[in-house]
Order: structure tokens, then sequence, then C-alpha cells
């Protein structure tokens, strides 16, 4: 088994604190420093951003944290927001790098699929599939699975309920405009459509 | 074996709320009672529990757990290989790390089963459990929590977002679950008094507030240095109302 050990409160160690005045200024200087230098600045929305709204419109406060490795993932404060909100962002908490996408939403069509087969657990809204479908031929008969998009955000899922409820499943995704027209033509030819994981 | 400890699943509605935080010195502040603590970290999505506390590299121990349980051959000397062993000023505790999104090949069945297995060797087993967690994982979390923490932040947009989805936690609950208000402005201008903050969260839900833990300069600084809030700082009032809390957990779990 690893141990860690991240520190005790050994006879040496107390007797270094009360071994003299001059290290307990050292001491005071070296959390002064700490607390002072090691804070650093992270944006935090000063309103709900909903996913797909520009961050560059948005308005922002200053949060000062020390994260230490973990502040990595998060918008610092002295980077100009760019890009657009992939998942909702709520006032007051910290921006995830991974909330934020390169995309105008405006290159994005948003189209609701049936999904034929229930979820896999790892598809949520936020996740990123790809869309499979098997081409009705004829009757019951149906072509070979092919891959008609990759990369497309799932924005919601809609469950089904009540009485009538099916495993099929609806699902909102935001979908290139290249990849939409095969979607929407195997839709179109009742063809079965299937969502896969890619994240 | 018969199950004798305590599972505590600290959960939250969105990240970055301090659950995983709260969970690390949770779990510290039940083994300084003198109790045999196991944390794991189940969050599907961002585990984050090695971050904390600087460990140098994640390792997806419960992945390889759930593989020898699955063998039949998880026994304490497996899992003494596959826990690390985290000290802090007294307080010992076992660690075992997590695994990610991508690692969707974890077999839900068996994670209860090895949930079962470590509340035989331990007195508490603390989980810290994924924001949005997974429909399954919820599920194990409602069957087999002895009490489940739902961390909110103590401001305006969180409990708003608290009371929003207040009903469906209440169905939910099973009378396991309880909040904690987490980063309370206590006592500054402009800050809430705890017993406000209590009255806040009883306007719309019947589900009590297990505590409130205070805005606390030494979290960040805990953070900041890898290491549990107990060896960051003892004064500490976060520290305190966790320290209470575990005590509290301690004598009635």
């Amino acid at each position: 088994m690893v141990t860690v050990n991240f520190g005790g409160s050994s006879s040496k160690a107390r007797y270094l604190k009360i071994s003299g005045i001059g290290l307990v200024v050292v001491v005071v200087a070296v959390c002064l420093k700490f607390f002072v230098f090691n804070q650093q600045q992270y944006l935090v929305p000063v309103h709900t951003i909903a996913m797909g709204e520009s961050l560059e419109s948005q308005k922002w406060r200053v949060a000062n944290l020390s994260l230490g490795s973990m502040g990595v993932r998060y918008l610092k404060g002295t980077v100009k927001p760019r890009g657009f909100a992939s998942q909702p962002i709520y006032a007051g908490d910290l921006v995830a790098r991974s909330a934020i996408s390169g995309v105008a939403p405006s290159e994005f069509v948003r189209l609701v699929v049936t999904s034929k087969t229930a979820l896999g657990a790892s598809i949520h809204a936020g996740s990123i599939v790809a869309i499979w479908s098997a081409a009705r031929l004829s009757g019951n008969d149906f072509d070979a699975p092919k891959r008609l998009a990759g990369a497309v955000s799932v924005a919601r899922v809609m469950k089904q309920q009540g009485v009538f409820a099916s495993k099929a499943q609806d699902v909102e995704v935001l979908i290139n405009p290249l990849q939409a027209p095969a979607v929407i033509s195997a839709m179109a030819t009742d063809s079965p459509i299937f969502l896969v994981a890619q994240e | 074996m018969i199950p004798t400890g305590a599972s505590i699943w600290v959960e939250s509605q969105t990240g970055g709320v301090g659950r995983t935080v709260i969970a690390a010195n949770l779990a510290f502040e039940l083994a300084a009672n003198g109790r045999r603590v196991c944390l794991i970290d189940l969050d599907e999505r961002f585990p984050a529990l090695h971050e904390y506390f600087a460990l140098p590299q994640r390792q997806a121990a419960v992945l390889a757990a759930l593989r020898f349980l699955s063998q039949d051959r998880l026994d304490d000397a497996k899992l003494g290989e596959l826990t690390a062993r985290l000290v802090s000023k007294g307080a010992a505790l076992d660690y075992l790390s997590g695994f990610g999104l991508a690692d969707n090949e974890i077999a839900f069945d068996q994670l209860e089963k090895l949930l079962e297995a470590l509340c035989e060797r331990y007195d508490f087993v603390v989980v810290d459990a994924s924001a949005e967690a997974s429909e399954p994982l919820c599920e194990i979390g409602r069957k087999t929590a002895s009490r489940r923490l739902f961390v909110v932040p103590a401001e305006t947009v969180g409990l708003a977002r608290l009371a929003s989805v207040a009903t469906d936690l209440e169905a939910s609950s099973l009378g396991q679950l309880e909040i904690v208000l987490n980063r309370a402005n206590i006592g500054s201008v402009g800050g809430r008094s705890a017993a406000q903050l209590h009255k806040a969260v009883r306007d719309f839900t019947s589900i009590p507030v297990a505590a409130v833990i205070p805005s606390d300069q030494l979290f960040d600084e805990a953070a900041a240095r890898g290491m549990p809030l107990r060896q960051a700082g003892q004064k500490s009032k976060a520290l305190a109302a966790i320290g209470d809390l575990a005590e509290r957990l301690a004598t009635t779990l």
C-alpha cells in the first residue's frame, strides 16, 4: 500500500515552532507571501449563461481563489472570455474550460431525433455522440447500419413518460448542417436511428 | 461477513460547489474520531480527489477492485495494494481512486457489491459522487447509502437551484438525504446567519440541513497545498463545522 503522509506535529516541529522570534517572523512572511501571491483571479458570470450563448457578451465578475493544481480547469480572470457555452453555466459558478466551445451555435442545426433503443448511461445533455442508422429497404428489411454524423452534441434528452412510453427516446441534438440532410433523410424514411457515445 | 460499516454519499447537483473538498475532509474528520474510513471517488465525469490531494497520478483503483471482485479475488491483501493510505495529523484513511466517464465498462452491479465489501472492512465508506450522476450510480446511492449529503452553495443562486429540484430530491431521499450548505458567508456585512439559512431552506423543503460550512480562506489554502484542511489549519471554522458533522454522523450511524 502506498502511504502518503501530509506531515504531522513531531516534537522537532514543535521545537522549531517555538525556537525564536526570528523564525516566527520568517514563517509569517512566508504565509503572507502565500496568501498574497498564490491567489488567482477566476471569472464568474453575473447571470446564468444558457447553452449556445456567446461568452463575450456576458457580464462577469472576478473571484480571488487559490485552487492550486485544480485551477487549470477554470477560466482565469486575466483572459477575455471567448467562445460559446457548450452547457449551461450558472451565475456565481466558476467556468470550467470544458463548458466552452469554440464553435458558434449558428454553425449547428438543432434536430430532435428518436433513438430506436434506450440510451446508454453515458449519453446525457452535453455528451458527444455519433448518429448511426440502418436504412429501411422494404418492410422489415434493413441495410447494414451506417454512420450518418459524428461529433454531434446532445442538447437535451426528452424522457417519454406515461402508459405508451417505449424504449425509444427523443433527443435534441446540435449537428453540423452538412451532416443534417443524411439524418433528416433517415428520419423521413422511418429508418431506425441509434446514438453512440463518442466521449 | 455482514456489512457493519456505514456509507456516506456526498452529492451535488452541479460541479464546483465544494463537494470533493467536503467529502475529503469529512473522511479525515471521521478518521480522526478513531474510525476506520475508506474514501472512494465515484465521480464519473471529473474525478478530482487525486488532484485535491496532489497525488502524482490517477489510477483507476475502483476499476481494478471491480475486476478482482468479479473474479472473486478481492481480499484484504488485494484491497491493500489498490488503496493509498493517507495520513494527516494522527488521522489515517484508505483512499480508492476513481474512474472517468471514458471508463464506461463500469459494472454497476459489481460496484454495489464492492461498496458492500468495503462496508464489511471499514466503519465508514465516504463516497465522492458525481454531479449529474448516471441513473445506475444514483440508484446504487439510493440503495446502499446510510446517509446522503447534498452539497449546496449557500448563496442566492444555489438556494434557488435547490428549490427547483427539492421536490425530486424529497421523492428520492428515502429519509437518508440531508443538505450541507457550503461557503456560507456568515457574520460578514451582507451575509446571513446560519439560522437564517436554515429557515430559508425550511421554507421550500422538508429535507433537513446537516451542516452549514462557513466560507473559509483556509479551504482554498488547503486545496492549493494538496492537503486536508486539518493539516492546513486547526483553527478553520469550516473544519470545525465539518468536524461537528463527522462527530454527529459517527454517533448516529
